[in-house]
């Protein structure tokens, strides 16, 4: 038995698997089995011979294995009987000594906290392993064992204070006590999201706030009036005198006096600063602000794809292991179904419905499938009434399109009427006439304005949250699978949210290409120009996030609040139906993904949004957590948490997508204003970077050249195809062995079926004949009894 | 750690050797022993191991309570076997349900939790009446799944070890079919 040991030190790893695996099967034989199996022999049927099997033992057996020390093949087996019910520390000997070293017996003190038995066993096997003699390591070895000791004692301490320190950790116990394990994993995914926005704003808030409040610009004065200098339009855009509004409406709207503060594009210096750091360094520091400008939005796109690649990156992995089929559904509802951290009485409940409910369902399906062959006119029907709502979505879809647009237009005009956009001008003598600022203090007056400028946005949210409503109608009556219900749901919801975007988009693009920033704010021919068309832009994102945030605090708290309010009082069922909410997972996470491209999108215009962002996402983890836990009861739909998770990457994915595109074109393609911002002067913000590509040593630049020739591009390209055409074949490869250990295995069964046949065929002919014997030799007796007595 | 009151018979050794031996930190450690302490401290100062039964136990950590499971819970995790819990027993079971546990660990556990005839196979008895456990509510009575349909899941997931036809599962096979559910990890878990 120990002597297959010895062959193992010669083979690679790879194969010593195998080995070590067969080693193992026949140390399991050891000397109690054979006696057991003699004491079964009277239930000689396959079945019950089977049951002997060591494959089907509750036995344990954890070998510490150690695959990279080269000249340690020696293994301790630690072999445990539990039917015993208790430890046999029986080391096999090998043929050299068989004293384990320290490492190894750390490794194997690690290895007891896996072992399924009580904590008593637990301290008794490791107060012998540590007083069991082991060698000392040397030199190089000890080194090497008492850095990974120090690691591993190093990650324990980082835990325990990363276990101190996390954030709403008793929330989500109490989430998860009430709802399990699906609801808590969409408020993790929103702590992630907190996090994300986090870093972003540190981002911004070092390289571009910062320098911007602490250093000082140096002032230029406009000498002489020339048309396109960048110093005169900008100095007459940045002073001239504001208009004479409410502070609060300039607040929310982001125009007045919020427009030259830090929070929007136009202030952002276009200069290189220079500034000292007089007690460390003596000659003068450069910081170049518009390049931190660009460099900041492109670093924080990156840092995000990479956040939401690693996250999701683990989550497809799941996907991938895991296989559709009915063995798996029944084994995820009947082993992983039950939340274990459901505690709450109403909850649990609702939970044993909505396991029964989803065992009933997947039998259901199965009929489902089997009775395809339904009449062909049901299906035609079927397939019919599809395309018909389908069709009645594109609809909808289109018709909220033209909505938000004619509203778009219609705001957009009114505003243009009430109020003008500047009063006067320092440089032009002409004062306008004094109705105008008569005009604009009139409260009434203001309060059209900020109606006006909030209009779209209003319908926007308020769209967004009807129609959801009314395609979760709809797709009842398409009859689709369960499993496709939550798909197209939020697909369809997806691209409505988009749509509205999309449309907003359109709308300023159209706008600011028309009237936009060519006009020096020095001396202005037409009065209703924007100066700065990206404070502008800036501005309605600021504002859309503002209503989002405000609409989702009014709907939670004076909507849905009297709603649970009612369920929970009233006993007509009509309130009830109208009352009682579920926390529909897919909407919640259409939310906080829609809050982050608006963040995203808008980032580069309002670098303040990011700390706009976190400061709402920590408000709404309050608000959905009051929704959760008050407004909604349990739902009767078992959400999947590794499903889940992979949704809420994936969709946050596409939000990503989404919303870099817009930016990307703008820095790419589009005229920056003359009258603010750091780009000023420039013909497209992307001209600054290839500009301070223009100075970097020579080297550097050979070498990006030559990275975009062809003479680079080409053989990159092929090889890459090579190795994803390799990695491809790798895993086709994979598959066919994993059918062929299958076949293999089946084969297996089989042999072991006919042993295990042959062997109880054995044993009952063995038993037939003993019984024999035994009976002719009373017959003998008998014989010779009676002989006897005669 | 050190900050709080110390607890009898727990030395800063024994945590230290708690927090070897189970996937719970320091502070998870010293967080159940406070509770555990509170259910009646002259009982725990008089005795170490002392013992608590089921109800007092359930009073204090109420995420056994509406289990379906929860007697198995004492009978596998009660080192005397007796239905009573001592410190140590609670500390294994939260190591077990431990988010940071591994998967082979916490197979293991489980299968020894949904064993319910405790005969080291899950049969289809086994299965059938897992089956019950979850989709009944203890307190109504009208909603149970029919005979033929439980047969029926239980049919489907023996067969597909149909390799041997003993027509239950074994510990290691249990924790192969663990590994590819997704939904075992996060299912099994809870904070005590």
């Amino acid at each position: 038995m120990s002597g297959g040991n010895s062959k193992n030190k010669a083979r690679s790893s790879k194969t010593a698997g195998w080995e070590e695996a067969t080693g193992e099967f026949y140390q399991e034989l050891y000397p109690g089995a054979e006696q057991e199996l003699f004491d079964n022999l009277h239930r000689a049927d396959a079945t019950s011979l089977a049951t002997l099997l060591p494959s089907k033992q509750a036995r344990n057996t954890t070998t510490a294995k150690r695959a990279r020390s080269q000249n340690e093949r020696r293994q301790s087996t630690f072999a445990r009987n539990t039917q015993n019910r208790d430890i046999h520390l029986s080391m096999l000997p090998d043929l050299s000594e068989n004293l384990s070293n320290e490492e190894r017996t750390w490794d194997e003190i690690m290895q007891i906290k896996s072992m399924p038995v009580p904590m008593a066993q637990k301290r008794d096997l490791k107060a012998s392993l540590q007083n069991a003699t082991k060698l000392r390591l040397q030199g190089l070895e000890q080194l090497h064992w008492r850095q990974r000791k120090v690691w591993h004692r190093f990650r324990i301490r980082a835990a325990e204070i990363m276990g101190k320190l996390e954030l709403w950790q008793s929330p989500m116990r109490e989430i998860e006590g009430k709802f399990g394990t699906g609801v808590v994993s969409y408020f993790l995914f929103l702590r992630w999201l907190l996090f994300l926005n986090i870093t972003i704003s540190i981002f911004v808030i070092l390289f571009l706030i910062l320098p911007k409040v602490l250093l000082v610009e140096n002032k230029q004065n406009c000498q002489d009036f020339q048309p396109n200098s960048t110093q005169c339009c900008s100095q007459a855009y940045l002073h001239k005198n504001l208009t004479d509004s409410n502070i609060i409406l300039d607040v929310i709207q982001g125009t007045g006096m919020m427009e030259r503060t830090i929070l929007f594009y136009g202030v952002y210096s276009d200069q290189i600063y220079t500034y000292y750091i007089k007690d460390f360094i003596e000659s003068q520091m450069y910081y170049n602000m518009p390049l931190a400008y660009i460099l900041v939005p492109i670093s924080w796109a990156f840092l995000s794809l990479i956040a939401i690649v690693k996250t999701g990156a683990k989550g497809f992995k799941e996907r991938l292991v895991e296989s559709e089929g009915q063995f798996y559904t029944y084994c995820n509802i009947v082993f992983g179904g039950w939340d274990f951290c459901i505690h709450d009485d109403k909850s649990a409940r609702i939970k044993h419905k909505a396991l029964y409910n989803e065992i009933k369902g997947s039998l259901e399906e199965e009929r489902y499938k089997e009775e395809k062959l339904r009449s062909r006119e049901s299906q035609i029907l079927l397939y019919l009434k599809r395309l018909f709502i389908n069709i009645i979505v594109f609809i909808i879809l289109s018709a909220c399109g033209v909505f938000i647009y004619h509203v778009l237009n219609f705001s957009h005009d009114q505003l243009r009427e009430v109020s003008p956009t500047d009063v006067t001008s320092p440089f032009v003598n002409v004062t306008r006439p004094e109705k105008f600022s008569f005009h604009l203090k009139n409260p009434f007056n203001q309060l059209k304005i900020t109606f006006f400028e909030f209009l779209p946005f209003l319908c926007i949210v308020i769209l967004n949250i009807i129609v959801p409503e009314v395609f979760s109608y709809l797709i009842k009556v398409e009859n689709y699978n369960p499993a496709h219900v939550i798909i197209i749901a939020l697909l369809r919801t997806v691209l409505l949210r988009l749509s509205s975007l999309a449309v907003l988009l359109w709308q300023i693009y159209i706008y600011v290409n028309d009237e936009h920033g060519l006009e020096c704010a020095f001396n202005k021919n037409n009065p209703n120009s924007v100066e700065c068309w990206e404070t502008y832009v800036g501005q309605q994102f600021y504002k859309l996030i503002l209503t989002d945030f405000a609409v989702q605090f009014i709907t939670t708290f004076f909507i849905n609040l009297p709603r649970a309010f009612v369920a929970r009082h009233s006993t007509s069922r009509c309130l009830k139906f109208i009352g009682e909410q579920d926390f529909y997972l897919p909407k919640h996470v259409l939310d906080i993904v829609y809050t982050q491209t608006i963040i995203w999108m808008g980032s580069f215009f309002c670098p303040f949004l990011p700390i706009i962002g976190t400061i709402f996402y920590f408000l709404i983890f309050y608000i959905k957590k009051f929704t959760c836990l008050t407004n909604c009861t349990p739902s009767p739909v078992v959400y999947k948490v590794s499903k889940s998770k992979s949704l809420f990457m994936s969709v946050l994915l596409l939000g990503f997508i989404l919303s870099i595109a817009p930016v990307a074109y703008s820095i790419a393609d589009i005229l920056p204003s003359i009258n603010c911002g750091p780009f000023r002067g420039f013909n497209r913000v992307w001209d600054l970077v290839i500009l301070t590509f223009d100075k970097f040593p020579s080297l550097l630049r050979e070498i990006i050249f030559f990275i975009g020739t062809s003479t680079f591009a080409v053989p990159a390209f092929a090889v890459l195809l090579f190795f994803l055409y390799y990695y491809w074949a790798v895993a086709t490869a994979n598959r066919h062995m994993v059918t062929v250990l299958r076949n293999q295995l089946v084969l297996e069964g089989h042999d072991k079926q006919f042993l295990l046949n042959r062997l109880s065929a054995f044993i009952r002919q063995h038993q037939k004949r003993c019984e024999k014997r035994n009976r002719a030799s009373f017959v003998d007796d008998d014989a010779s009894i009676r002989h006897s007595s005669r | 750690m050190g900050c709080s009151q110390s607890y009898p018979g727990l030395t800063e050794d024994i945590l230290e050797d708690y927090s070897t031996l189970t996937y719970l930190t320091k502070g998870e450690v010293l967080h159940l022993m406070k509770k555990f302490y509170s259910i009646s401290p002259e009982k725990l100062k008089a005795n170490y191991n002392h013992r608590f039964s089921k109800e007092e136990i359930l009073q204090k950590f109420d995420v056994l309570r509406n289990n379906p499971f929860q007697d198995r819970f004492f009978k596998v995790f009660s080192s005397k076997k007796d239905g009573h819990f001592s410190f140590e027993d609670i500390l294994d079971l939260a190591s077990a349900m431990s988010p940071d546990c591994s998967l082979e660990a916490k197979a293991e556990w489980a299968f020894k939790l949904y064993d319910l005839d405790e005969d080291n196979q899950i049969s289809e008895r086994d299965i059938t009446e897992i089956i019950d456990r979850i989709t009944c509510d203890p307190n109504c009575y009208n909603r149970y799944l029919d005979n033929e349909l439980k047969k029926k899941i239980a049919n489907i997931i023996l067969e597909e070890l149909k390799l041997d036809s003993t027509g239950s599962i074994g510990l290691i096979e249990f924790k192969i079919m663990m590994s590819r559910i997704p939904e075992f990890v996060s299912s099994f878990y809870f904070r005590l």
